[in-house]
């Protein structure tokens, strides 16, 4: 029990955050500046971090193991998401409190929900069971829908708050659907019992198999905002308070993405997932070429840069479901261990380092209440207010994968691991790199608007905080450090994903020793350390 | 006694869902979408439970509660969103949501 404790150390301290906060502040005099709790939440997000960093140091074979009777792990994998998560409500605590005092909605609980959304984060991304992704999926996206609406005297807020929540209700309701199906057929909800029932094809159940995969899929497509269903992420991207948005495309997207690699690897995989009459790998590489193409091409004729980014957003979200799809070549079993499978992991966190800074560096045109973020509004701010003017222009250099940024890293690997998982996916690496190429008209665009077009008459003003020059500053550093020196993160994303792979080769052995009449070894759900790239 | 075949349940839990998704899909008025979207989670609430009897084990109620729990607070979420919306513009539908630009 102590055991289990300290590998859920990172989550209790989220957790904790978010209560502390709720608690303390109600009894704090209604006239006191709620802006401390920004850095306190910072505080309290680092040191989930620290405890991240010292599970992961102190990784053996024992660490490894599953906690609470095999519903959740502290597996490399989750490790690794759960810091990047922390990472974004870090860098989200310090760039919101101005913003929010300045729209007038400063207040306690705002602080609060970003605790608890980056605690549902890191719980769906350690869960080995449904009912802990449901729970931590569940956690997350509640605290994000009152998040995107947290400004509530204004209709785009709440406007997008709401179209949030409906089709993320459905969607939810879908994924369970989708369990409930699951759950029939394997006869538990751990992500090991269902990967050994799925071991060889059932052809009986064919039907209800393929319901549940693609009821599972959908969910996960909407949560990520892939096509057919991302029309909720430009308008929940727009309406939403700027760092909120942020942390939206960075933290929500990297839970999701954890998620969805645990699940298709560690749950959905197997001879029965094979030999269903639709090809989810197929079906998924196509949905992705068609997301990273409708989002790219919808960006180009928007002219405020928040909604731009939200379309950014669903082509990166097109970028990242290729990467998936192409860790493992079909028919997942076996050999696979020379595919490091670190790009997603990678890839992710330049995309979140990036969407922070810009969405940031973005809030300062939020003075007095303005929500607007168009030309007009960031015309001169690059000579105005140089340190925003940069870091914008380097995030979106990042989004765009400008060389030496992270981002140039991650698109690098991403399309290697694609080439490396076989000739058919040649066509979907083609599609990526002409889809990078338009994308770079639109970030490059904003940047325009920011250096290169008249300022207009009127002298504008900036929020110039402290704390918000701390966040810019970091996520603007993180890009550009760990954008020339990649290989140490890199390593770390190599075992992040080799985690999950063990677990495969596990369930397989298991079963050929129950055909030899042997009685499998008793292992609930392990994503031990095994043959990693050095 | 007599107990209902596994496929009956199966059949009366995906007629509710598809009745909640078709009223998602059509209906207008924002509180009538939350009821749908409760009919959809409660199918799932049936089917689970239907399977949690047919296999012999406890998970499929133990999610169960938690779907529970999850769409009553889902509910709260939602009707405070509504409540927002309504004090802004006295509306609740969701075809004169068109603020934010598609």
């Amino acid at each position: 029990m102590l055991h289990d404790i300290a590998l859920l150390s990172p989550m209790i301290i989220l957790l904790f955050g978010a209560l502390f906060t709720l608690v303390v502040d109600p009894f704090l005099p209604t006239a006191t500046p709620r802006r401390f709790w920004g850095p306190f939440g910072a505080l309290i997000s680092g040191a989930a971090v620290l405890a991240t960093a010292a599970l992961w140091v102190s990784g053996n074979h024992e660490m490894q193991t599953p906690a609470f009777a095999a519903h959740l792990s502290a597996s490399r994998l989750s490790l690794f998401f759960t810091a990047l998560t922390a990472v974004c409500a870090l860098l989200t605590h310090l760039s919101s409190p101005a913003f929010m005092d300045e729209q007038d909605h400063g207040f306690g609980e705002f602080y609060a929900l970003l605790h608890f959304a980056a605690f549902g984060m890191a719980v769906m991304v350690a869960a080995e069971s449904l009912i802990t992704l449901f729970i931590g999926l569940e956690i997350m996206s509640l605290s994000v829908y009152v998040l995107a609406a947290f400004k509530r005297t204004s209709l785009a807020s709440v406007e997008a708050g709401l179209k949030y929540f409906i089709m993320g209700s459905v969607a939810s309701a879908m994924l369970l659907y989708g369990m409930a199906f699951l759950y029939g057929i394997a006869g538990g909800t751990t992500y090991v019992e269902i990967q050994r029932a799925l071991v060889v094809p059932k052809p009986g159940l064919d039907l209800w198999l393929g319901l549940a995969v693609v009821l599972t899929m959908g969910a996960f497509l909407f949560k990520v905002a892939a096509v057919p269903f991302h029309m909720w992420a430009p308008d929940a991207y727009e309406g939403a308070p700027t760092p909120v948005a942020g942390f939206m495309s960075a933290g929500v997207k990297a839970a999701a993405f954890g998620a969805l690699l645990k699940v298709l690897y560690a749950a959905l995989a197997g001879g029965a997932i094979d030999s269903l009459h639709l090809s989810m790998p197929k079906m998924l590489a196509t949905f992705a070429v068609v997301t990273m193409t409708v989002g790219n091409i919808a960006a180009l004729r928007q002219t405020n840069a928040k909604r731009i980014l939200g379309f950014s957003a669903i082509a990166h979200a097109g970028y990242l479901l290729l990467g998936c799809v192409a860790w493992v070549p079909d028919g997942g079993l076996g050999d696979h261990y020379h595919v490091a499978g670190a790009a997603v992991p990678f890839y992710l966190v330049g995309y979140a380092l990036a969407s922070l800074a810009v969405f940031a560096a973005l809030s300062v045109v939020g003075k007095g209440g303005q929500e607007l973020t168009g030309q007009a509004q960031l015309a001169g701010l690059g000579r105005r207010y140089p340190l925003a003017g940069a870091v914008l222009t380097l995030g979106l250099l990042s989004l765009a994968g400008v060389p030496p940024t992270l981002g140039f890293f991650g698109k690098l690997e991403l399309l290697h691991e694609v080439l490396r998982a076989g000739d058919q996916y040649v066509p979907h690496a083609v599609l990526l790199v002409l889809n990078s190429v338009v994308a770079a008209y639109y970030y490059l665009r904003i940047t325009v608007w920011v250096y290169m077009k008249p300022e207009g008459k009127v002298e504008r003003e900036y929020i110039r905080d402290r704390s918000l020059t701390w966040s810019m500053s970091l996520a603007a550093l993180a890009i550009l450090c760990v954008g020339i020196l990649p290989s140490r993160l890199m390593r770390m994303a190599a075992f992040a994903g080799g985690a999950v792979r063990p677990q495969v080769a596990r369930a397989h052995l298991d079963h050929q020793l129950e055909v030899a009449g042997l009685k499998p070894p008793v292992v609930k759900a392990a994503a031990t350390e095994a043959v990693l790239p050095r | 006694m007599t107990s209902i075949p596994l496929h009956h349940l199966l059949t009366l839990g995906a007629l509710l869902f598809c009745i909640g998704f078709i009223g998602v899909l059509t209906r207008r008025n924002i509180l009538i979408l939350l009821m749908s979207i409760e009919v959809m989670l409660n199918a799932v609430n049936l089917t689970l439970l239907a399977f949690a009897r047919y296999n012999g084990a406890t998970e499929g109620q133990v999610l169960a509660f938690f779907i529970i729990a999850v769409a009553a607070a889902e509910a709260a979420v939602g009707l405070a969103m509504v409540l927002a919306m309504f004090r802004l513009k006295q509306d609740v539908h969701i075809d004169t949501m068109n603020l934010l630009k598609r």
